[in-house]
């Protein structure tokens, strides 16, 4: 009678470790996850970029306004300050064209571009950044490990024209998004670059990170990035996204 | 440089104001805002010894949209320049013009009042019309574009921010898969006849482009069809194309058009960012056959505007390099070559933006040419028996750009 209390309580336990071992999720399934969470019919954001050069000093300040629709392709327009207003950048798949206000032209611009800061605007954002290409398709995933509060993936480039070499990402259990992100280049001797997103709050129905701060872990230089507005799933045009038409 | 085309100018530039403070209060947000650069320049070399040159050019741009569907934007200014840096200077000390001995009440070569752009837009669901004086920035390359035929030819690589307008219409036509097509019709010739007449809208004179885009994230690819006016009567017709594709994280581009006299320019280039060092590079080789193949460039073309480069064949290179922190520097050294007659302009370029809005320089701009020589950077190009045009003149100098 005993040893048959011993075998179930052995059998019990093996059978919730299978279950656990069922429940527990796959990297796959969660960079799946955070891509969806990202990802909206359609999304119109504004928000302020403050570039810090070092720790303490007077930052430089740029306001941004972005759209994105159900395709993952993406617009920012600069609305501050004066010397780039009005420069739009696309990006559709791993493609990214740039508008000048100026001179009306409209350039395509490389891939291996994206993982440079923006031309006239510096900063720790590259173009990569600031298209929020999903996760999963430009990146093999792998989980590192986990505790109770957080998974710590790791991904590897598998498209050619993703911005970095390699991506770990620590994801919130609780919340299901990422809480830190670190960028790693090969040409940058390895992790370089760190994004800190906090402050996760309700954005028109949508959870999203009031603040983002990317660090230069070389350089010491830091740039915030501040969600003033966000509205999700709104009728935005197809023109917006057209590299034909979004200058216009 | 003529009294009616500056007249004209200020009329429109009044025109352009009037009409912003009529704008409707629905209008979504009207947007001013501009520069101010100036700078100064000290002649390099035996021949430029103690010249110097001034100039301040002041920028307005205005801009806005009403009812989410017309969107207007005007650019204006004031360029005023001084010794070394007017243009008119350069072209008086050729001896080949000479300067008006009595200009009108109110008239200065010094200054030039220009409208670059003001124009109206309206997106509708099948095209978007746009009007007024607009620039027409067709073409994929960097420094010349074979395609673009409607502002005066301008010299290479300059001022690659500023596009001047023309008096007209464009309409654009999406279309399905990626395709795309525009159209232009112009009022004025490449360069402004400043006297109006009965005859000068005739059909045959009227300068006029389209063009069919293909856009992917493959390649973007365009041909032309193009009547180019450089002068009320002198017509071209050219037909072109051009292709920028990315390959292995480089932007390669060529550009391409030939009247049907076999007239042909090539413009073929790429640019890149070299890992690790973050250095942008950038080249371009341009062929122009109209140009002068053995070495000697006559000044006569420089003189009436119609050509700005005179030889057949150009390699132009850049090397660039920014802050990555927060773009506070820049630095940047570009050559162009005439490959035909062996002459090059070195352009080296540092700025420093201790604030976001405020820009400070230095720059010099070094021609190989010997001045006695007719080599096109830095020589003495011949206009006529013992008469010869130096445009290019070895100069340092230093800026500085307000932006408001």
């Amino acid at each position: 009678m005993k040893i048959t209390r011993k075998l179930f309580v052995v059998f019990g336990a093996l059978l919730l470790a299978v279950f656990a071992e069922a429940q527990e999720k796959t990297a796959l399934e969660i960079i799946r996850t955070l891509d969806q969470h990202a990802r909206s019919d359609s999304s119109e954001l504004s928000f302020t970029m403050e570039i810090f050069v070092s720790e303490g000093s007077a930052p430089r300040v740029f306001t941004i306004a972005s759209f994105e629709n159900r395709d993952g392709h993406s617009l920012i327009e600069f609305t501050e300050p004066r010397t780039v207003q009005g420069m739009r950048i696309l990006t559709r798949e791993n493609s990214s064209w740039v508008f000048f206000p100026s001179t009306g032209r409209v350039r395509k611009i490389a891939s291996g571009s994206r993982s440079g800061s923006v031309q006239g605007v510096g900063g720790d954002f590259s173009y990569g950044d600031l298209a929020n290409d999903p996760w999963e398709t430009s990146y093999a995933w792998s989980k590192l490990r986990e505790d109770d509060v957080s998974w710590v993936l790791e991904g590897v480039k598998n498209d050619p024209d993703a911005a970095y070499d390699r991506v770990q990402l620590m994801v919130n259990k609780t919340l299901e998004r990422t809480v830190l992100a670190r960028f790693a280049l090969e040409s940058k001797g390895g992790y370089y670059k760190e994004l800190e997103l906090k402050n996760y709050r309700d954005f028109s129905g949508r959870l999203r990170a009031e603040q983002m701060i990317m660090t230069n872990l070389q350089k010491g230089s830091y740039t915030t990035v501040t969600l003033n507005t966000a509205s999700f799933d709104r009728n935005l045009s197809d023109s917006l996204f057209d590299p034909s038409r979004f200058g216009r | 440089m003529n009294r009616i085309s500056r007249s004209l100018q200020f009329v429109l530039t009044g025109l352009t104001g009037a009409l912003l403070t009529m704008l409707p209060v629905s209008a979504e947000g009207l947007s001013l805002y501009g520069s101010v650069t100036t700078e100064a320049i000290a002649g390099l070399g035996e021949a430029n010894r103690g010249q110097g040159g001034f100039e301040s050019d002041i920028r307005i741009i205005a801009e806005t949209t009403c009812n989410s569907a017309i969107t207007f934007r005007a650019e204006a200014g004031a360029l005023l320049s001084y010794g070394l840096s007017s243009e008119a200077a350069i072209v008086f000390d050729s001896a080949a013009v000479q300067p008006p001995s009595q200009l009108p009440q109110g008239d200065d070569l010094h200054r030039e009042v220009y409208v670059d752009q003001a124009w109206a837009e309206t997106t509708l669901e099948l095209f978007t019309v746009k009007a007024g004086i607009l620039p027409v920035s067709w073409g994929s390359a960097y420094i010349h574009n074979p395609v673009a035929r409607t502002a005066p030819p301008a010299l290479p690589g300059e001022d690659l921010d500023r596009a001047i307008g023309r008096p007209g219409i464009i309409l654009f036509v999406p279309l399905p898969a990626g395709f795309s097509t525009e159209g232009y019709a112009l009022a004025v010739p490449r360069l402004d006849d400043a006297v109006p007449h009965i005859a000068e809208l005739d059909f045959s004179t009227i300068p006029f482009g389209t063009k069919l885009q293909f856009q992917s994230p493959f390649a973007d690819l365009a041909i032309y069809a193009i009547r180019e006016v450089m002068q009320e009567g002198m017509s071209e017709v050219w037909i072109g194309a051009d292709g920028t594709t990315v390959f292995a994280d480089i932007t390669v581009y060529a550009e391409f058009a030939t009247t049907l006299s076999y007239s042909t320019e090539l413009s073929a280039g790429f640019s890149c960012i070299i890992p690790g060092i973050d250095l942008g590079l950038r080249g371009e080789y341009i062929h122009l056959s109209s140009g002068a193949e053995h070495g000697s460039c006559s000044g006569i073309s420089f003189i009436d505007g119609s050509e700005r480069m005179l030889g057949q064949q150009y390699v132009f290179l850049q090397l660039e390099k920014e802050d990555p922190r927060a773009a506070a520097w820049k630095l940047s050294a570009s050559t162009i070559v005439n490959l035909l007659d062996r002459s090059a302009a070195i352009l080296g370029e540092a700025e420093w933006r201790p604030l976001t809005d405020f820009c400070l320089g230095g720059f010099t701009r070094i021609f190989t040419a010997d001045e006695s020589s007719s080599r096109e950077f830095g020589g003495s190009l011949p206009i006529a028996p013992g008469m010869a045009l130096r445009p290019y003149r070895s100069v340092a100098g230093i800026r500085a750009t307000w932006y408001f």
